[in-house]
């Protein structure tokens, strides 16, 4: 999700700049030293895994991986988003320089909904955790964006072709993809890496 | 041509203005040009950044380039505007494409007159927690690394028939390959931190002080962003007049 500078007005634009630095002072709040090796690391990894290019007919879409993110790195995770937005700035000039605070809080906001919720609802297995996961984060991503759009400007959401409508038929497709890819990764990883998911899977342990 | 060859053909006043106080600039430029409402002002401030882009001889072609790299995302939110036939939903698709263009063009500028270590040390000056200018900045530096290993990943895939896809087997695979990449990631920062750690690394990277802001710098981002505060004042005022 890139939201463009120029698409949300400016005091939805001021609003999510200062929601996101309280995003990200929570997420910052009690790193240690050891960590920052590690969050810098699978910030760079899921940057790049994100990158990863699936072909579709004569296009292609790229995951996400917000649910993920919030099943690793927990509340961690919007450092990472953090670090995948400014990259894409720098590397591929995606995003935006008002958006940036709205482009935060799309992806932040839905990692840190799942770590949490995974912190307490612990009975699925751990396929189905990463398939609920990664529907949900995006699902929850493109409905943080709708109500950003309709605060906005109602035009976003007026006439029988509008444009959230495009964006929920456009994403809804995405959503099941990565919810499949998610399950599948996090199988895969907690496989080689059990620790990593002790507290996804043991009750009582956060 | 790569940043650092396009900053040496920057004129030396763009080059030489502080990273920090260029960045004020341009966010200030940015939010200002975002809070117009009325094309012709958005024209305006369309143009201008046009014109300051062509006075620093960043080549054209690379702005037209990542104009098409927004495009797509633009597209989505314009051309359904364009169905509800009314003339003010075609005037506001016409602003989103300008206000997002101009932005463009400001990054560019930015992006494009000064090397990456100037922007980062200029981040590192702004009051910005270290931790996060240091998370940064060793997940740029190892983001080339990561990148070769997803090509390499790619490949052997490749060379074993994989053609990529949507279906339940393919998306097995992807997903393998998101898990192996973290696999490495992981087993990487156990090693980097204890040779970190043996070096006295303490959580924090340490960065050279960023350059003193001189006076010239002062006047350069005061009057970028009086120019849009001026645009605005004399939209506000024709709205209310």
């Amino acid at each position: 999700m890139h939201v463009a500078d120029g698409v949300l007005s400016i005091s939805i634009a001021v609003a999510t700049t200062a929601g996101a630095v309280g995003v990200l002072t929570y997420a910052l709040k009690g790193t240690n030293e050891e960590e920052i090796p590690k969050i810098s690391l699978l910030s760079g990894t899921f940057f790049v895994a994100s990158l990863i290019n699936i072909p579709i007919g004569p296009t292609s879409i790229h995951p996400l991986l917000g649910g993920f993110l919030g099943l690793v790195l927990g509340r961690r995770a919007p450092l990472a988003v953090f670090v995948g937005l400014v990259l894409q700035a720098i590397l591929f000039q995606h995003g935006g320089i008002s958006t940036f605070g709205a482009n935060m809080l799309l992806m932040s906001i839905p990692a840190l909904l799942i770590h949490w919720l995974f912190t307490y609802w612990k009975s699925p297995s751990l396929f189905w955790k990463g398939c609920i996961a990664g529907f949900t984060a995006i699902g929850v991503a493109v409905c943080l964006l709708i109500v950003l759009l309709l605060l906005s400007d109602a035009r976003y959401g007026s006439g029988s072709f509008s444009v959230i409508q495009i964006v929920l038929v456009s994403y809804f497709p995405l959503a099941l993809l990565e919810g499949v890819l998610t399950g599948f990764a996090l199988h895969h990883l907690a496989s080689i890496k059990p620790y990593l998911f002790k507290s996804l899977t043991e009750k009582g342990g956060e | 041509m790569n940043n650092q060859q396009q900053v040496g053909t920057v004129p030396k006043w763009a080059a030489n203005w502080e990273s920090r106080a260029k960045l004020i600039a341009a966010i200030g430029y940015i939010f200002g040009v975002i809070s117009l409402t009325n094309l012709p002002y958005v024209m305006a401030a369309y143009v201008l950044s046009v014109i300051v882009f062509v006075v620093m001889k960043i080549p054209i072609t690379l702005l037209l380039q990542r104009y098409l790299i927004i495009t797509p995302f633009l597209l989505l939110m314009t051309v359904p505007l364009l169905w509800q036939q009314e003339t003010g939903s075609v005037i506001f698709a016409m602003l989103i494409l300008l206000k997002a263009f101009t932005s463009m063009t400001i990054i560019t500028i930015v992006l494009e007159s000064q090397s990456l270590d100037q922007l980062v040390n200029g981040l590192a000056g702004f009051r910005i927690p270290l931790k996060l200018i240091t998370i940064l900045v060793l997940s740029y530096r190892y983001v080339f690394m990561f990148l070769e290993d997803i090509d390499r990943m790619l490949t052997a895939a490749k060379s074993r028939f994989f053609r990529g896809g949507i279906n339940v087997g393919k998306l097995r695979v992807y997903g393998q390959l998101t898990a192996g990449l973290l696999v490495r990631a992981i087993e990487r920062s156990d090693n980097m931190y204890k040779a970190m750690a043996s070096r006295g690394f303490d959580g924090q990277l340490q960065f050279s002080p960023p350059k003193r802001m001189t006076s010239k710098d002062i006047i350069k981002t005061v009057l970028a962003i009086s120019i849009i505060t001026i645009i605005i004042v004399i939209e506000r005022s024709s709205f209310f007049s």
